[in-house]
């Protein structure tokens, strides 16, 4: 807000213009993003089963998406009977709105954090328990016992995997001595250099908060509660229209999200990791430099999200399905304990190595 | 008005036609020929249906693929009911759409499917090849886009005024007429 | 603790596995731009080109499997001789088996290699072959 020590306008103009711009960004990013990934997960998943996704549309398939969601918006809206109207048309909200709210807390560069705050990290992973309620209102709602049993598994194994995920950002924490993202971001460019990340460091954490991640978003290997021979669906059974439109958005949302937090706090977040920038070797003047600095933070950011993002679909292309007892099994006798020797690890290190 | 409604049609009809999510249902011979659409070599992903979603609520094209027997048809009206419009029906293999080789001695066996739901596109052929249910999916694209947003409700009249069946008290199918429009002569 | 590293190695082998196929050509056959040869597909049967040259025998109806796809309607001629007046085949009810083109003396009926011939009408589907 400081960089165009313009004050024509006294500041209580500024301050909701900053916010509704911040707002529209992530909107339109967001929106963007998801239209994005739901194609190259088709696409992707095609490739690596020897075959070609959805190819009749667009170019090459570029308009699916857009002929998904027009198609989901003109379907027939049903509610069952003796369901429950308000808690049925909550839950698609309450899946749904939490996601679009974390996008506010990431740091897209070193100038442009929406809402920054001292315990940012702390919010973002508090604001993702609030899907878990709308699974279970979900499975509640609709007058089905099937649905009701397979929202349960879901939550019982979400509330699990929570654990290790905050774990691992105690790791971050003790690492880089505070919550705040900007600080741990800045702690990781240490030695200008991509030896400073913390993924060198807590990488067993790293791999714990991977595999927990990929257990909250629902996704194989993990997704018993909506696969299709166990469940018909699931909590998301009796959903039609827009509604379940939301559920199928908010997976993918939160898959990006989640990633992008991961490239924060793991992986320096918009550091590069020559140290310098590209555009610091341009012979351009150094007003024009800073906002072309900023652009390239932006997109080292979104380079390390989309490695993490290919990761999970190529771990969806590959793996089979868990068991929900199997996967809680993995949780309780694997997971745990290695998150908490990665603690150990990480103090250890914290104190042979000084003032890092 | 007309030209914003004829513009609208366009969008609505293009969206509809290009994401067409099947139901799952294959009964007999007929789906393993629906599985092997679904695979690499005739990939029907390239059409917009990546997933065959398991919940009628969220289908929008019941690929009937088998023989309907007796037993069978009730929870086939239960699972036609169930979908949300706009729905569409393909009836795949020649049991389907006409009883097949059973229709002239079978004590069992429902003589075609359009007796219990109104159907889109009948495909022949026993089985039909995997090309054939493509070209059959490519003509019911070229169906939906002439069609018109207003003009639903008189399909599903007319439909419903052909169906000859009945259901009594008990939620049960009864009465399955069968068609004498072709006589039936043995020997 | 050597089972837990030899599943690592096998997780590893396996996502290698898949992500090698990122490389490979696509197995899919582009329907309809492009249609494969099908020499030997039991296809359609259809009337042979030219001029009728069905006599009435009724070989065709007696050998089909599935009773009721084909039917013959026969009139009088001048000489109180039978002809064929109408001989229908239901292609929805047929199941392609090939007798009645195999055994047909007079070679009318054949069996082709189509195989897109789906609509929208099951009248569409009755064909039809006069005097």
């Amino acid at each position: 807000m400081n960089y165009f020590n313009i004050s024509y306008f006294p500041d209580y103009v500024y301050i909701p213009l900053y916010y509704l711009i911040g707002f529209i960004v992530v909107a339109v990013l967001m929106l963007f993003v998801v239209l994005f990934l739901v194609l190259l997960e088709r696409k992707l998943l095609g490739f690596f089963t020897v075959r070609v996704g959805p190819n009749r549309v667009g170019f090459h398939g570029a308009l699916q998406t857009v002929a998904d969601a027009i198609k989901l918006l003109f379907k027939e809206d049903i509610i069952p009977l003796k369901a429950d109207k308000l808690l049925f048309t909550l839950s698609p909200i309450l899946v749904f709105a939490p996601i679009m709210t974390v996008w506010a807390y990431i740091p897209f560069n070193g100038f442009f954090a929406v809402q920054n705050s001292v315990v940012g990290s702390l919010i973002f992973l508090s604001l993702l328990s609030f899907p878990i309620l709308g699974i279970l209102f979900a499975g509640i709602s609709s007058a089905n016992k099937y649905s009701l049993l397979g929202s349960l598994r879901a939550c019982a194994q979400t509330l699990c995997y929570e654990l290790p995920i905050f774990i691992s950002l105690l790791s971050v924490v003790i690492l880089s001595g505070s919550l705040d993202l900007n600080d741990i971001v800045s702690a990781q460019s240490i030695n200008n250099n991509c030896f400073g990340w913390f993924i060198i460091p807590s990488l067993l954490g790293f791999i714990t908060f991977y595999i927990s991640s990929v257990a909250m978003m629902n996704r194989v290997p993990f997704d018993f509660p909506e696969a299709e021979s166990e469940f018909v669906g699931g909590y998301h059974t009796e959903y039609s229209g827009m509604k379940f439109a939301m559920f199928f958005l908010a997976e993918y949302a939160s898959m990006f999200i989640l990633c992008a937090f991961m490239a924060t706090i793991f992986l320096g977040g918009f550091l590069s990791p020559f140290g310098k920038y590209i555009s610091d070797f341009l012979p351009l003047s150094d007003l024009i430099k800073t906002p072309l600095i900023f652009i390239e933070q932006f997109f080292w950011l979104i380079l390390k999200t989309m490695v993490l993002v290919v990761a999970v679909i190529w771990t969806r292309a590959t793996l089979p399905r868990l068991r929900i007892d199997r996967s809680l099994e993995f949780f309780w006798k694997l997971i745990l304990p290695l998150s908490i020797l990665n603690i150990f690890i990480v103090c250890l290190i914290k104190l042979f190595m000084g003032a890092r | 008005m007309q030209v914003i409604a004829g513009a609208i049609n366009t969008v609505y009809n293009w969206a509809r036609s290009n994401s067409l999510w099947p139901l799952t249902f294959a009964t007999s011979c007929c789906g393993i020929e629906m599985m092997s659409v679904s695979s690499a070599n005739y990939d029907i992903a390239r059409f917009g249906s990546e997933v065959f979603r398991g919940s009628p609520r969220q289908a929008d094209l019941l690929i009937v693929a088998g023989t309907i027997t007796q037993k069978m048809a009730p929870a086939l009206l239960k699972l036609y009911e169930q979908m949300a419009e706009p729905k569409y029906v393909i009836a795949m293999g020649a049991c389907a759409c006409s009883g097949g080789m059973f229709r002239e001695n079978s004590y069992s066996v429902v003589r075609g499917v359009d007796k219990i739901i109104p159907v889109d596109v009948y495909l022949p052929m026993c089985p039909p090849t995997p090309e054939s249910l493509l070209e059959a999916i490519i003509n019911l694209q070229k169906k939906i886009r002439t069609q018109d947003i207003f003009d639903r409700d008189d399909e599903i009249k007319a439909h419903k005024s052909r169906l000859k069946f009945d259901i009594d008290q008990k939620d049960l199918l009864i009465c399955i007429d069968d068609d004498k429009y072709f006589e039936i002569e043995v020997g | 603790m050597v089972k837990f590293f030899r599943h690592i190695i096998s997780l590893i082998i396996g996502y290698f596995t898949i992500g090698s196929n990122l490389i490979k050509k696509p197995v899919t056959v582009f329907y309809p731009e492009k249609k494969k040869e099908h020499k030997n597909l039991r296809g359609k049967i259809s009337f042979a080109e030219g001029e009728c040259k069905c006599i009435a025998c009724g070989i065709c109806k007696s050998v089909c499997p599935s009773k009721g796809t084909i039917k013959i309607t026969t009139k009088e001629d001048e000489g109180s001789k039978k002809v064929l007046d109408e001989l229908s085949i239901d292609l929805s009810q047929c199941i392609q088996c090939g007798n009645c083109a195999e055994n047909c003396p007079t070679k009318t009926l054949i069996m082709t290699n189509d195989y897109e011939y789906s609509s929208t009408d099951k009248i569409d589907l009755i064909i039809r072959l006069r005097r």
